[in-house]
């Protein structure tokens, strides 16, 4: 049973968020699917595609992960492509829209995304399909955050007020119940900025709640994020996922060969440690410059595949900015999650 | 402007330049130290790990400590190294920036420091670079308006400025160099020696080194752009070499006709007093470096301007030590007017990293 429910945020919210940051073309949106039951089953489900053909790709993976799904409707699909310029990224994305309904697919343009199955790097898809009458996802849209061009040495206290304003409208964007579990974020906001966006959201659901997410590929001309199947620049997206499960987190951080992949299967195997409950899924948002230390790709994938094993769903993906549990000397022990760079952050949901 | 400069230069050679302040009596007997900075591959504002290196010239082990002096300000980790390598060993020393500011100038003073257990301190002092690519897909066509947004790495050779600006993506590398020159002599087939203006240069995976002997294996992929005077004429770039070549190769003059390479676009455009070399190559054709954000590859340049500065060389203003000349590093061709000694080295660090904002 999937109910989805479109919401213009209301009058008020917007003339509220209008006046905090100042911006008259803002706009969020929100979305709600499914109505957590607990005891209800979970379906999360990753699939992959690569193909030079972007549609072709983003068709098969889309396609894949309809088959594994199974009779289980997606509440949302959550994309990570990595193809190269506005064209391409575009025929990607509809091609998963031609197996998906355009307004369950969210996501972000990423340098590459990882499962179970492997790593892919450019011309390709990775999917997450979240489902099932456990659960339920609801999602806001911020666009105009008006800092493409500003940089932390320039424009630090604009930035700061922008992405904290931004933060909290999309957490308060999503709604809250009583049985929130995650918040994720995926935003074009690279590291070390998309911590004044974690800042914004912890103001609403809290600095203990659990956040994880990543920034968009920041290189010129691929930051999107993607909302309800369209691409968006400047902006930033939130999936709140709720109902009767647990999450565990962990985040690693390392700047060379060895550690990235010593740091991957330390921080795997931590979100793993003392479940109680079964583990139905896996996040990891990981750095796109962890990546480019690695030799050989799939070693650090390995790693991670010793901390919890080869059959439970990865969903991985390489972003310019990562959030969840940081892993620095100087870290805010008051908050559970931060953003930062450098990281590969993992969530474990159980049930 | 990179520059470098040993606190206690004398100019009588490697030994004696190198070694230790109280005490030294050249390498024999003696615990020798090269010591170096490497430029970083990405900013230093992103905090990442930068290296130095060392390398004991001398005939015993030396032990001892490195201490490390970045910028006012900046904090990293370690700030010094405690170490001891053999006779002829290197040792790549990494260290991790929390903090730092990155400069419009692009150059960053640094200092090294070594203290010998036994006695005996020496010092060098550099102005290293970011030394990277951020990611753009440039026009080509000799406007340099659309490198704004790269990181120069500016040199000076006899009062002549050359600045190196590089560009990546998934498909594509691209370097522009501005050679300022009193006058542009361009390719023509037959050239004689001397009197071709060209720049040089060459790619690998990061972590290569090059061979010193004729029968060793290129692990390179080496280029040559030139300007081509006359009215419908095309610019050139020239495939000198790529991995599996003997080095032997590199020695022979060789005719440039055959060596077109076709897959390249290059403009090459005279400014005022200034060269432009604008050039780009597709990755397709260098199947060994993966085009990574956060990818360390090497990238040196040579200049040739053989009626003005004569050569340029990157690898010199980069800090490399002069036992890092070799010959093998870079192929000669018909035109060229080398210097004596060798240029250095082409195996320089260099990154791909995301685009500036």
């Amino acid at each position: 049973m999937c109910c989805v429910e479109k919401v213009g945020v209301g009058l008020a919210v917007l003339i509220f968020a209008c006046s905090l940051s100042g911006c008259g073309a803002l706009f969020v949106d929100k979305y709600v699917a499914g109505d957590a039951i607990a005891g209800g089953d979970i379906v999360m489900q990753v699939a992959a595609g690569q193909n030079v053909d972007p549609f072709a790709a983003g068709r098969a993976a889309a396609q894949a992960l309809k088959d594994k799904m199974g009779q289980t409707a997606p509440h949302a699909v959550i994309i990570a492509e990595c193809f190269e310029d506005r064209a391409d990224k575009n025929r990607a994305l509809k091609g998963v829209c031609s197996v998906f309904p355009r307004r369950i697919v969210f996501g972000f343009a990423t340098y590459g995304s990882f499962s179970q199955a492997g790593c892919l790097d450019v011309d390709s898809v990775g999917l997450l399909g979240i489902g099932g009458e456990g659960i339920s996802v609801a999602a806001a849209l911020r666009e105009n955050l008006g800092i493409a061009g500003l940089t932390m040495e320039a424009d630090e206290n604009e930035l700061q007020s922008r992405l904290q304003t931004a933060g909290a409208d999309l957490a308060g964007g999503t709604g809250r119940r009583k049985d929130d579990r995650l918040l994720v974020l995926m935003a074009d906001a690279h590291s070390p900025k998309n911590q004044f966006l974690v800042e914004g959201a912890q103001r609403v659901v809290g600095r203990k709640f659990p956040i994880t997410g990543g920034s968009a590929n920041k290189n010129a001309g691929q930051s999107y994020v993607y909302y309800q199947g369209r691409m968006y620049t400047d902006s930033a997206i939130a999936l709140m996922l709720s109902g009767d499960f647990e999450v565990s987190q962990s985040g690693r951080q390392a700047k060379d060969n060895a550690k990235v992949i010593s740091s991957a299967a330390a921080g795997a195997a931590e979100a793993m440690a003392g479940a109680t409950a079964k583990p139905f899924g896996v996040l990891a948002y990981n750095c796109a410059g962890r990546k480019g230390k690695l030799d050989n790709l799939s070693d650090e994938l390995a790693a991670i595949q010793i901390g919890i094993g080869k059959t439970i769903p990865l969903f991985g993906c390489y972003c310019a900015g990562e959030i969840g549990p940081a892993d620095i000397a100087e870290k805010n022990t008051g908050v559970l999650s931060s953003g930062v760079g450098w990281h590969v952050m993992f969530t474990v949901l159980r049930k | 402007m990179v520059a470098d400069r040993y606190v206690q230069f004398v100019a009588l050679g490697m030994a004696v330049l190198f070694a230790p302040l109280a005490g030294a009596n050249g390498p024999a007997g003696r615990a020798v130290l090269e010591l170096r900075v490497q430029n970083f591959t990405v900013p230093p504002s992103t905090g990442p790990v930068g290296h130095v290196v060392v390398r004991n010239v001398g005939d015993t082990a030396y032990k001892g400590r490195v201490q490390l002096k970045l910028p006012a300000g900046w904090i990293y980790t370690p700030t010094a190294f405690d170490l001891s390598p053999a006779p002829l060993e290197s040792l790549r020393l990494p260290f991790t920036i929390d903090k730092a500011v990155d400069t419009k100038t692009n150059s960053y003073a640094v200092e090294l420091i070594a203290t010998e257990d036994a006695g005996g301190e020496i010092s060098r002092k550099q102005n290293i670079v970011c030394a990277g690519a951020p990611y753009f897909k440039p026009k080509i066509d000799g406007d340099i308006s659309d490198w704004a947004d790269s990181i120069p790495v500016t040199f000076v050779v006899n009062g002549k400025r050359c600045v190196i600006r590089t560009y990546w993506t998934k498909r594509l590398w691209s370097v522009c160099v501005e050679v300022e020159e009193t006058k542009l002599g361009g390719y023509r087939k037959n050239a004689e020696g001397g009197t071709v203006d060209a720049v040089q240069f060459a790619l690998a995976v990061g972590g290569a080194e090059t061979g010193s002997k004729p029968d060793d294996k290129a692990n390179r992929y080496e280029f040559l752009i030139a300007d081509c005077p006359g009215l419908f004429a095309k610019d050139k770039c020239f495939l000198l070499a790529r991995p599996g070549d003997a080095l032997g190769l590199s020695q022979q003059v060789r005719r440039l006709d055959g060596l077109e390479f076709a897959e390249a676009k290059v403009v090459v455009k005279r400014k005022g007093k200034t060269t432009v070399y604008e050039c780009s190559i597709p990755f397709s054709a260098m199947p060994q470096i993966r085009p990574d954000t956060g990818r360390d590859i090497c990238f040196s340049v040579l200049v040739h301007d053989p009626d003005g500065t004569g050569i340029r060389d990157w690898g010199k203003a980069a800090g490399l030590w002069q036992s890092q000349r070799n010959k093998y590093a870079w192929c000669s061709w018909q035109g060229v007017k080398w210097a004596d000694p060798p240029p250095y080295d082409n195996k320089i660090e260099w990154g791909l990293c995301s685009s500036k904002y």
